[in-house]
């Protein structure tokens, strides 16, 4: 059992989010950045798709219950394991701006909240998974699962060595020309304030010369980025809606999502293009 | 040749047409259903026009689908089974009652038999888990969304909007001309599937007091 004494203004439960049930209109939720929630449990010895503390927005402090290994990965400066005591209050930096928004807290045996529809994540909308549907508060107490005595390596990263962000073009070419792909490939965005766990906003030159205005929606998924009516592009993140009326001119590439995510109000993007095959070699 | 194209690394879409039709949602539906079954796809979720896959790409790839839909699509429909029946009580009592009675030109009365004696297809789930969007709507009551969403809209309303209703399953923000409340569940996350309603579905509204 861990503790929160001082709770961040935004923290909640995530794994690597909740599958098989778009049809139904769930999403997948999940980590924002998923490569710091692998390697946080790869380093603490858990399974890759154990849940995790995702903080954001300041910092704050847990109580330990029990010795546990524990350990903080995503905008921290080296991650580095730990080993609480009982009774150990642990106090927990905010994101370092330099390094992104997100951090995750992994504790051996991982965060074992009940799983609802086969995920550990919160969804807030829906007010479910996580713990009780909600942002964690102070005094909540999160029970911790079982320590598995097998140590795991940490994975293989698939980032691209670059910082501009991988992009597959589709689904609604119809809707785009050249012109407008190449407009929006050679422009640096910046991700506005208006974002959170349910899409990006990127500013920007607007998208000139077409029609974006909602037509019947259609599937997307965290990734998708919607040219929205007045031209200005939304990058869809894991608490989005199952579908969509925006037309889509592409598709963040699922290995570089999280870089995207760990970028705050302000920050640079640029996108590049390419093919739907397999992950390209760095 | 269908019209296929990527969905990110990991899923597809075929377009089927552009407009909001029966025969297209059934189609959407059965080939959602064949592609359930295909090696390699974890889901398969139908739009209003078109049918996304998503798939593991250890398992399978963006080529293989897209040539496994195309032999799918050449197929001569095999299986026109409609989807599930559903009855839903509804107290119509809603707030946009009188100002959908009013901007019509219709009775409140007439409002209700008009609502209450469509036949609806499920075309879509989606805005939030479990929202299914029912048409067609009778034409006498097509009116374009609110100006003003309201900021929550309570779990069970019975709204309408265009040539759709819906039940809203979660307190949510909306848009939609509220004309009734029923207290039928339409989701359950600890439930599965969690959602009551499924695409291609049949649905209809049977006015109640209690």
């Amino acid at each position: 059992m861990i503790e929160i004494s001082t709770a961040p203004p935004f923290a909640t439960v995530q794994d690597l989010g909740r599958f098989g049930h778009r049809a139904s209109g769930v999403p997948v939720s999940g980590a924002m950045d998923p490569d710091s929630l692998r390697l946080a449990n790869a380093l603490v010895g858990n399974a890759p798709d154990a849940a995790v503390i995702e903080w954001a927005l300041g910092g704050g402090s847990l109580i330990f219950r029990r010795p546990l290994q524990y350990v903080v990965t995503g905008a921290v400066r080296a991650p580095r394991p730990m080993t609480a005591r009982a009774g150990d209050t642990v106090v927990l930096a905010p994101p370092i701006h330099f390094f992104g928004r997100f951090i995750y807290v992994a504790v051996e045996g991982g965060i074992d909240v009940p799983l609802v529809l086969g995920s550990r994540s919160t969804y807030l909308p829906g007010a479910f998974g996580g713990y009780k549907g909600r942002i964690l508060r102070v005094g909540d107490e999160l029970p911790v699962g079982q320590s598995r005595a097998a140590s795991s390596e940490p994975p293989a990263s698939t980032a691209f060595d670059s910082d501009a962000i991988r992009v597959i073009v589709g689904p609604n070419r119809a809707t785009f020309s050249a012109e407008h792909r190449q407009q929006f490939l050679s422009t640096e965005f910046k991700v506005a304030q208006a974002s959170d766990r349910m899409g990006y906003r990127l500013d920007g030159p607007p998208l000139a010369g077409g029609e974006w205005g909602a037509r019947l929606s259609e599937p997307v998924c965290p990734g998708a980025i919607q040219i929205t009516t007045s031209g200005q592009p939304i990058v869809l993140m894991p608490d989005a809606p199952t579908v969509g009326g925006y037309p889509v001119i592409g598709v963040v590439h699922s290995a570089d999502l999280g870089r995207l995510a760990q970028r705050r109000p302000g920050e640079a993007v640029r996108f590049v293009e390419i093919s739907p095959g397999p992950t390209p070699a760095p | 040749m269908p019209d296929i194209e990527p969905l990110g690394d990991r899923a597809l879409t075929i377009r089927l047409g552009d407009s909001m039709d029966r025969a297209l949602a059934a189609l959407a539906r059965q080939l959602a259903s064949r592609l359930r079954t295909t090696p390699g796809v974890l889901e398969a979720v139908p739009g209003y026009a078109t049918v996304t896959a998503f798939y593991d790409p250890a398992a399978t790839s963006y080529e293989l689908l897209a040539a496994a839909l195309t032999s799918m699509t050449a197929m001569t429909p095999a299986d026109q089974a409609m989807g599930a029946e559903h009855v839903i009580p509804v107290r119509y009592d809603g707030p946009d009652l009188d100002e959908v009675a009013r901007r019509t030109g219709l009775t409140t009365s007439q409002v209700v038999e008009r609502h209450a004696a469509g036949a609806y297809t499920v075309y879509l789930i989606g805005f939030v888990p479990g929202f299914a969007y029912l048409g067609d709507l009778d034409p006498a009551l097509d009116l374009p969304r609110r100006g003003e969403p309201r900021t929550r809209v309570p779990a069970g309303s019975v709204a309408i909007a265009g040539r759709q209703t819906a039940v809203y399953p979660l307190d949510t923000p909306g848009g939609w001309h509220l004309i009734g409340q029923t207290d039928i569940s339409m989701f359950d996350p600890m439930a599965d599937p969690p959602a009551k309603l499924a695409a291609g579905d049949r649905v209809r509204f049977v006015p109640t007091t209690a």
